[in-house]
């Protein structure tokens, strides 16, 4: 499965490891909230490489019902966990950044449940699914709380109500999100598939959505939204031009076949 | 905030959507180069696009009423318009634009109308197209699918006082979530209820009571903090 390890060296970005460093690392910038619109994408785009990881892993076995699937199962329990994080400001004035542990904690537990309930009671044959779930959970709950957070400025419900979810932003968070996780390995699948070019894919598709979230945010934010522009183009260009030179790298062969060509 | 109705019509609503979905004729990627029965896509796009529907003429019925049947029932009327299009459009594209005849592949007659299937079947195939019993089997559960999407949405908007936005977002959230589980059950295709897969359904049903458990518990966190937040 995987591909490229040079024993010597510790490989940083197994999935082990970046997952623990991208949930660590969007965990600490959705938490801070009075952090600029740019490094919370950067969040953004860590947790939606870190749900591509797992559905890579997951899918990888075969789920019999296509790839999206497990991409829409993530958000659709990262929605109500991020929402009932969201709620936790509501509660309890101090300490109301715990609702992104909360968020979290729910998350896992969602992801921990329906693992366990797809391979005990549906008798799924994937060996990963309960950890895979979690992860992919968690991934979920991080990316809808870190794009509400930039373009609400907050993720308190309250605020959030008002500028994401009352405005419709939230059902293109929720697909984008969604595709940004499921369409890499979806794309790339097959006995070619490699690591570097899924997650260089699913890159591309977490910074499209920033791009997406700096055209709204402009409005309220000039400056912020300029740099999120600015920043978040210059990843999706440099992410799909790695992306198409990865591809062609590793093809067997690339042929241009010209335009098409008429009947006489 | 009524808490109880809120956990039993959210459970109830999980349930029916799983049931709907093991009505629905999913094809998925085979259907598609027409060597399966049923729709030309995954469980969860054709399920998702009926409950997006559902959910939208549901909301536009919330506005005026606060009858739960009347709410429901339309959300069940806005699936099965939505999927019965679909099937619809399919059909007319098979049988008219590659030529290809509804047949399943599963009973060697269609238990409804009682025409042929096993003549008119591509050898080496698993039926193709919508026939008739599929067609059926479809909108009843996109009556079914639709209603729980439905029953879930009102509960939010009614008894856990969220607004139309927000109980859209969580019931799609909710109804994809056990659409999903329910989709792993099949394995990704499912005829109808003729198919022998449908008796796989006890397990998903189990399967998506404890989901739903999961879900409404997180929408009661939320309801509970609503009011206390003044919103």
């Amino acid at each position: 499965m995987e591909v490229d390890i040079d024993k010597k060296k510790i490989d940083w970005f197994s999935q082990r490891n970046l997952m623990i460093i991208s949930i660590v690392l969007s965990t600490i910038i959705a938490i801070f909230t009075s952090l600029p619109a740019v490094v919370k994408a950067i969040g953004l785009i860590l947790a939606i490489v870190c749900g591509a990881d797992a559905v890579r892993t997951i899918a990888h076995y075969g789920l019999g019902t296509g790839v999206p699937s497990i991409g829409m199962l993530a958000l659709g329990i990262g929605i109500t966990a991020a929402l009932a994080g969201m709620a936790a400001p509501l509660l309890f004035e101090e300490g109301a950044y715990l609702g992104v542990i909360i968020s979290i904690i729910l998350a896992a537990i969602g992801g921990c449940v329906y693992g366990l309930v797809a391979v005990n009671v549906l008798k799924m044959k994937i060996p990963v699914m309960v950890s895979g779930m979690i992860q992919l959970t968690i991934a979920g709950t991080l990316s809808i709380i870190l794009a509400s957070s930039i373009l609400a400025g907050t993720w308190h419900l309250d605020m959030v109500l008002n500028s994401v979810i009352n405005t419709g932003w939230i059902a293109v968070i929720f697909i984008m999100s969604a595709i940004g996780m499921l369409h890499p390995y979806n794309a790339c699948l097959g006995p070619d598939e490699k690591r570097n070019r899924t997650l260089v894919l699913s890159i591309e598709l977490g910074s499209l959505l920033s791009l997406l979230l700096g055209i709204e945010l402009i409005f309220n934010d000039l400056i912020d939204g300029a740099i999120l522009i600015a920043l978040s183009g210059i990843i999706w260009v440099i992410s799909y031009v790695v992306f198409v030179k990865l591809s062609m790298k590793q093809a067997y062969k690339v042929v241009g076949t010209g335009l098409i060509k008429t009947l006489e | 905030m009524d808490p109880i109705l809120i956990f039993i019509c959210i459970i109830v609503g999980g349930i029916l959507t799983s049931i709907g979905v093991h009505l629905m004729p999913v094809g998925g990627a085979p259907a598609a180069m027409g060597t399966a029965t049923g729709v030309a896509t995954g469980v969860n796009m054709l399920s998702t696009g009926a409950a997006m529907t559902g959910l939208f003429t549901a909301s536009t019925v919330a506005m005026v009423t606060s009858n739960i049947w009347l709410v429901s029932l339309s959300g069940a009327v806005g699936s099965m318009l939505m999927l019965a299009f679909t099937m619809l459009s399919g059909t007319l594209i098979y049988t008219q634009g590659t030529g290809i005849v509804p047949v399943s592949g599963r009973v060697t007659k269609d238990p409804i109308t009682g025409r042929d299937f096993l003549s008119y079947k591509t050898p080496q195939t698993d039926g193709h197209g919508t026939p008739d019993v599929s067609f059926l089997s479809g909108e009843i559960g996109a009556f079914l699918g639709g209603f729980g999407g439905a029953l879930i949405f009102y509960s939010l908007v009614f008894y856990a006082g969220f607004n139309i936005a927000l109980s859209g977002i969580a019931a799609l959230g909710i109804f994809l979530a056990n659409a999903v589980l329910s989709a792993y059950n099949i394995g990704g295709t499912i005829e109808g209820f003729h198919d022998p897969k449908f008796k796989l359904l006890p397990r998903a049903l189990l399967a998506c009571f404890v989901a739903s458990l999961i879900c409404a518990s997180f929408i009661y966190i939320v309801a509970y903090a609503l009011p206390i937040g003044g919103i």
